[in-house]
Order: C-alpha cells, then structure tokens, then sequence
C-alpha cells in the first residue's frame, strides 16, 4: 500500500509537484497517468526514493525518506525505463543483482541467492536468454529482465516509469499481463503510462495527473471519463464503451 | 540435501583462469629476473636468490648486487605498479560507465605529477612526495569529473574533453615548475621527471609497496558493488547501494593508487586503459573477476614492457614509450570497432 499525504517536490526552485494526496490499495495495479510534463517521472522517483520531498510518502507503514537505501530496496522495487547499459553483463548477472539489498556487501551472493535468481528466470520464461549479454537483447526482452531484477528485490511494492513505452504492441500485452498476474499473487504495482487505453483495459485503479496535481484517483473505469479526457486534453479525443471496455479513441 | 543452483557454473572455470594467471605472473617474474644486459646464467641468478633465501653458497659480490639489489626490487615494483594501474582504470571505467576513460585520461596522472614536482621542488616537509601527489591527482579527478557532470551524469565526450583540458593544464604547471627550478632542484626534478623503474631500489619497494597491495586488495573487495554502480547509479540506488560513498571510495582509492605509482616511477600511460579491456575480453565484464583479473594482467605486462625497456639496447628505454608502441595502436582499434556505440 502507497499513501502520500501533501507530498512538494521539484528541481532547484522549480516545483513540480504541487501538494499531491493519494491512496494506492494493496494487490492491485494502479496506473499513473497524465500528459507529458505532468510529473508523473518526478512522482515516481520520489516514491522510490531517489529524488527528495517534504510531506509524507508510506510505502506499507514506512516512510521512505526514513529508511536507508538499503532498507528501502526491500520495500519497493524500481523498474527504470530501459536503457542502453555501456558493459555487456549477463541476464542472469543483471537478475542477480535484485538481491543486493539482502547480500552481505564484501562476500557477495550466496547459494540461497543464486536459487532464486534461477526460479524468477525460469517464471519469467527467460531462462533459455540466461547467458546471453544484456546489451544484446531487444527492448522486450530488457524490459523482462529488469523486470525479473525487480522481482529479486521480493518486495511488495513495485514502481515502474513507462514500462511498455518501448514494447511493440504484442509485447505491451504479455507485460500487463504479466504486471496483472503479479498483483493477483499479491504485489502491488504502480506503473505511470501516457496510453489512456492502457489504464482502462488493464489496470485497477489510476492516478491522473495534470501539471503537478492530481485530477483525480480511484477505479480506472471512474476515472477514465469524458470529463476528465476533456480536462487534460481538450476536444482532441472522446471516450466510448466497446463490449465493456472504456476506449479513448481521437475525436 | 539442500538444492544448488546451476546458474553459474563457469564462475568455477574462471577462478582457475585467476589461478592460471597469477601462476603465469609469478612465472613472468622469474624469468625477467634472468634477462638483463649484464650477461649472468640462469644458475648464477637461482644460487644468488637461493642464498638470499638462507642456503646454498655465497654467490659473487657482482652478481649479488645486479640480481638482489638491481632486478629483483625492480621487477617487483613494475609488476605492483602495474596492477595498481591497470585495477585503477578498471574502477574509472566502471565507475563511470565508460570505456574510454582511466585516471591518466583524466588528469589524474598529470596532477599526480605537479604534486610531486611541487614536493620535489620545494621541498614541503608536511607534504611527503606521495601525500602531495595524491592531493593534487585527487585535485585533477574533482575537476575533471566536475566539469564533465551534466545533472548527475558524466557522458563519454564530456569526460574526454574535460580531462584533455585538465592534463594540458596540470603538464603547463609541470613545465612552469622546470622553468623555475633553481639548478640544483632542476636536476632532481628533471630525473624525477624521467621516470621508470630504473635505480628502483628494495627502499622503494618497502616504502609504496604495502600501500599499493592494501589498496588493490580492498578495491578487489568492492567488485560486486562495483557492478552494481556499473549498471547505472539510479539503478544502483534503487537497488539498495549507498552510492555516493561507494563511488568516493572505489575512486578514492584508484586515485590514490595512481598517484603514489606516478610519484615513484613517473607517469605510464595506457596500462590502465587497456589491461581492463583485456581482462574483459578475456573474463567478462563482472568486477569480482575482472578486478584481480586486471591486477594480475596489468602487472604481467608492466614487467614485460619494463623487461623490454632495460634490455633492447644498451641505454635504457623510457618504459613510457614502450607501453604507448602498444597501447596507442590497441586504441585506435578499439574506437573503430566500437565506433557505432561511442559516438552516437
């Protein structure tokens, strides 16, 4: 569960975020969505901790700014937006280091660690890719493994910045899939997007954002409205029910 | 029976390449020992270091002194410099996700330099040669990367031209500092300035050895998390690493490593560039192996080099050129063959 209460946040003497309240529920996917500039990246980072905040930010009953980064690596997981990494590790390295918050720093990984970097790889049915180097892969494939990273933290709690930006359609499908199936197991995912389509057709709930606030929060079929999609974007696109599912199609 | 995991199985294999290695250094170092200008037989050199060892037959005063005193605290400085360069440009690189980079492109070198001619020239008791040319390659390295960092980022060109900028600032001092010189310290500054492993002496080795085997030994610790820091430092973070102590420290000490070898032998360049990139070649890109992998490679071939430097003519060579023969041309290779991925 993710509760943040009057959260400021901002670059040098820029604010971006103004005052932001909202509840994430537990063991669901939320959706964090808004046009560009809104703040969702900004939003994201702070709940992971990597970027300072004054109000409140509780990731299941612990305030983030509180814990040490090693701590906080065992509350909430980060998957970043995939990026070109400059040496060629292996997936199984790059999973491995999921378990950095729980591995003594001077001794490295232990037997129990490397078992479950095995189990994750072969849920994710990327074992077979096991050796070959992460700089090689295509973006689907990134995307998996930092999943999979993200997964060895064994956190109840995961933050992801535009998972499927860089997916091909069929590749968006399977990781929501797959981010749904994890909720279902009990983990909660908050995930930011720009595709309105995809907080309708897969997530719980969401968040939306415009200009450093929040529109409003709740069940994605709620907030996925005509109003709402005219608050950020106009009369540049309209909203319509197709066999049960809110669509948001160009006016 | 408790469940094992089959996922690295070639983390054994490459322990025994570490084993290979350091048995390969080892052999490297006892063969140099018996190459030299001064002709003296493989025996003659044996029963000199085995009476040094407490037995066998006093061995001739010459072949005493050229073998004791001369090649053997030579070669081993060669080889624990070379390690400490090549570990040093092993953390640079992976520090800052850049291949290109070690401490002598980034100044680290030059500063390293002045601090000692500094020490050199006006004597500063407080200042040793070695603290003054570790304050000044810890100088380089902060402006440098200060220059270079662009929100919290250091990309590869900004790094190159930051630290072209800085060597050409800290070699201008350097020749401000000869110019200077009153005679008698121009003489010690200019032989200082010479460099190499020649006139190495067991005081020498003494004196900077401990401290180059602790530094590598501790940063050959920090492997793991250097991995971590190698995959990104927001990633780093967020995977649970302190990452501002953990970089001060992996780069604290390859400074510090690079500037107490700079002030006993002289700036070397390209060791620490290029023995990283062998060792990865060779092992892989994960830091556990890859660290002691590059002391040991690095120190191998700083022993041969220096092996090269004192015995292909009469007069000596400065190993520097030696290691650039090699190393300029491996460079060149390098930038074509990855060419699409440093200048996109």
């Amino acid at each position: 569960m993710i509760t943040v209460k009057n959260c400021i946040s901002g670059y040098g003497n820029t604010e971006i975020l103004h005052s932001i309240s909202f509840i994430v529920q537990p063991g669901i996917v939320c959706g964090l969505f808004g046009p560009n500039g809104s703040g969702k990246t900004t939003l994201i980072k702070c709940c992971c901790g990597s970027h300072p905040y004054n109000g409140s930010i509780m990731i299941d009953g612990s305030e983030i700014k509180e814990l040490s980064p090693r701590e906080l690596a065992r509350v909430v997981a980060y998957v970043p937006q995939s990026h070109n990494p400059m040496f060629p590790f292996s997936v199984k390295e790059v999973v491995l280091m999921g378990r950095n918050p729980y591995i003594s720093p001077i001794s490295g990984p232990k037997e129990e660690d490397l078992i479950r970097t095995e189990d994750i790889l072969k849920d994710l049915n990327i074992i077979d890719i096991a050796d070959n180097p992460y700089t090689e892969l295509s973006g689907g494939q990134r995307q998996l493994v930092i999943l999979a990273r993200a997964l060895n933290q064994d956190t109840q709690v995961m933050l992801l910045d535009e998972p499927s930006s860089a997916l091909d359609f069929k590749n968006q499908i399977r990781l929501w899939k797959l981010l749904r199936k994890l909720a279902r197991n009990g983990k909660t995912i908050f995930a930011c997007t720009h595709d309105p389509n995809h907080i309708s057709w897969f997530c719980d709930s969401a968040v939306i954002m415009k200009t450093g606030t929040i529109l409003t929060y709740g069940l994605s079929k709620e907030t996925i409205t005509k109003e709402n999609m005219t608050e950020l974007y106009g009369d540049l696109c309209t909203v319509e029910e197709m066999k049960n599912r809110v669509v948001v199609i160009p006016a | 029976m408790p469940r094992l995991s089959v996922l690295f199985p070639e983390r054994r294999k490459k322990r025994l390449i570490l084993i290979a290695l350091l048995i390969l250094l080892i052999v490297t170092m006892m063969v140099t020992i018996t190459i030299g200008v001064y002709p003296i037989s493989v025996q003659d050199v044996y029963l000199t270091i085995f009476r040094h060892l407490g037995f066998g037959s006093i061995p001739e005063l010459t072949y005493d002194i050229i073998v004791w005193e001369i090649r053997i605290p030579r070669v081993i400085l060669a080889a624990l410099v070379g390690g400490a360069l090549a570990i040093s440009g092993a953390v640079f690189q992976g520090v800052f996700r850049n291949p290109l980079v070690e401490p002598y492109i980034m100044g680290v070198s030059s500063g390293a330099a002045v601090g000692a001619g500094i020490a050199i020239m006006f004597g500063l008791m407080i200042f040793s040669l070695q603290g003054s040319a570790f304050l000044f390659g810890v100088l380089a390295a902060c402006i440098t990367y200060m220059v270079a960092s662009n929100k919290r980022e250091t990309p590869l060109v900004n790094i190159i031209l930051a630290g072209i900028a800085v060597t050409a600032l800290f070699d201008a001092v350097l020749a401000i500092l000869k110019t200077i010189a009153p005679y008698g310290k121009l003489q010690d500054l200019i032989f200082w300035l010479m460099g190499g492993f020649g006139g190495t002496k067991w005081d020498d080795v003494s004196a900077i050895g401990i401290q180059l085997l602790v530094g590598m030994i501790i940063t050959c610790f920090l492997g793991w998390q250097l991995n971590l820091l190698a995959i990104g430092e927001e990633d780093a973070r967020s995977l649970g690493l302190q990452v501002g102590r953990i970089k001060t420290l992996l780069l604290g000490i390859a400074v510090f490593l690079t500037s107490i070898s700079v002030s006993t032998v002289g700036i070397i360049a390209w060791v620490g560039l290029i023995m990283p990139h062998v060792s990865r070649m060779l092992l892989g890109p994960d830091h556990r192996i890859l660290l002691p992998a590059s002391v040991l490679i690095g120190a191998i071939f700083l022993v041969l080099c220096d092996t090269i430097a004192r015995t292909l003519i009469s007069a000596e060579i400065p190993i520097s050129i030696i290691t650039s023969v090699i190393g300029g041309p491996y460079l060149l290779y390098l930038i074509r063959r990855n060419r699409s991925l440093y200048f996109r």
